[in-house]
């Protein structure tokens, strides 16, 4: 008796939450919820968004990196031109919709005669069709390796791209992402300045736009024996 | 008391996301500024320390040289200045930089009788000094030394 008297009064003491409590509390658990949410999203966004970057800049600098590393060691850079033009005879620039930007180069001096041979000849040209920049050489190892090439044969446009249907020239992928290249060759002939090479490359991927200026100097330029 | 636990909670967790942004940034930064130090070296340095036919040396332009295109020493790169938002190539034509920020470079040229010795009013020896500040304020610096000797310009090898 005494028991179930106890029992009733606990039960009538015993008491849920008010309707004002539920709602506050519920409140408060989605603006939680939605602030991780929120944080969670933007964290995703700005990694994405980074990543995209980094990306971006890291291709840029092994770009660069290459180019730099290709031109310093040449010996002579005989056409350097940017998108839309091209050169018809050596030092002549014009324009050319549409071309994309090349510089060919005398790339090393492989038996130390001041004569130009096809396996030492080195070609980066931009495709713009598939926004990439290429370098395009001849194995040492190719029969025709040891042809002679003379100064305007490293010149011109047309010698760029006779250059290419060279058998055995094969092409190697330098950077993808490419939208806009430009080159540009100074002191060519210059008994004071050493050669360099100014280029200019705009890449884009992903929305995301960057660019690289660089002047690369020949450490060792020669001029080529054409005799 | 919820809303302070809210506001600590969500500090706690953006303080490492700024802090893992801000290194990126930085890191973008400097590998940029390094590139235009590199970039303006190389230029330098394909210029003769010496006039070729004088044998003079410059502590900077003169009067008629109002545009680096005009420069013909490495020495008259010394004061020399510029920035990203007008940034051009040696024939004045101009750079488009898209690599975020405005970044300053600026050109010491200081002049040694010895590799390692001091510097000296002048020398055959010259440490050329690029410095490039970041638009987070970082400086970064490239230095390379150039000597007055003659240079293998173009020439058929013997």
């Amino acid at each position: 008796m005494t028991d179930d008297r106890t029992n009733l009064i606990a039960a009538a003491n015993r008491r849920g939450f008010m309707l004002v409590e539920l709602l506050i509390s519920s409140t408060l658990i989605v603006l939680t919820l939605g602030a991780i949410v929120a944080v969670s999203y933007a964290t995703t966004e700005g990694w994405r968004c980074s990543d995209r970057a980094q990306t971006l800049h890291v291709t840029t600098y092994r770009t660069s990196a290459q180019l730099y590393r290709l031109l310093r060691s040449g010996n002579y850079v005989g056409l350097a031109t940017a998108d839309d033009q091209q050169s018809t005879s050596p030092g002549i620039i014009s324009a050319s919709p549409g071309a994309g930007a090349a510089v060919m180069f005398w790339a090393e001096n492989g038996i130390d005669d001041a004569k130009i041979e096809a396996a030492e000849v080195a070609l980066i040209e931009h495709d713009r069709s598939t926004n990439t920049l290429k370098l395009y050489q001849l194995p040492k190892t190719a029969p025709n390796a040891n042809t002679r090439f003379y100064t305007n044969d490293i010149s011109t446009s047309t010698a760029a791209k006779a250059f290419k249907n060279v058998p055995g020239v094969q092409s190697r992928l330098l950077a993808s992402g490419v939208t806009s290249v430009s080159f540009r060759v100074y002191y060519t002939n210059d008994s004071v300045n050493r050669q360099s090479v100014d280029f200019k490359l705009l890449f884009e991927r992903q929305r995301q736009v960057r660019s690289e200026f660089g002047t690369a100097v020949l450490r060792s330029p020669i001029k080529p024996d054409d005799t | 008391m919820a809303a302070a636990i809210l506001s600590a909670s969500v500090t706690a967790v953006m303080g490492p996301i700024w802090a893992s942004y801000r290194q990126t940034q930085v890191m973008q930064q400097s590998t940029a500024a390094a590139s235009l130090a590199r970039q303006l070296l190389d230029e330098i340095i394909a210029k003769p320390l010496a006039d070729p036919t004088t044998g003079d040396i410059s502590h900077g332009p003169d009067a008629t040289q109002l545009t680096r295109g005009q420069y013909k020493l490495v020495g008259d790169y010394n004061g020399y200045s510029d920035t990203t938002s007008v940034l051009t190539e040696l024939d004045g034509s101009a750079v488009t930089w898209n690599s975020g920020g405005i970044y300053t470079r600026t050109v010491k040229i200081a002049y040694r009788a010895t590799p390692a010795g001091s510097e000296a009013a002048s020398g055959d020896f010259a440490l050329v000094t690029v410095s490039v500040k970041a638009p987070g304020g970082d400086v970064v610096t490239a230095q390379r030394l150039v000597s007055n000797f003659p240079r293998l310009l173009l020439k058929p090898m013997p």
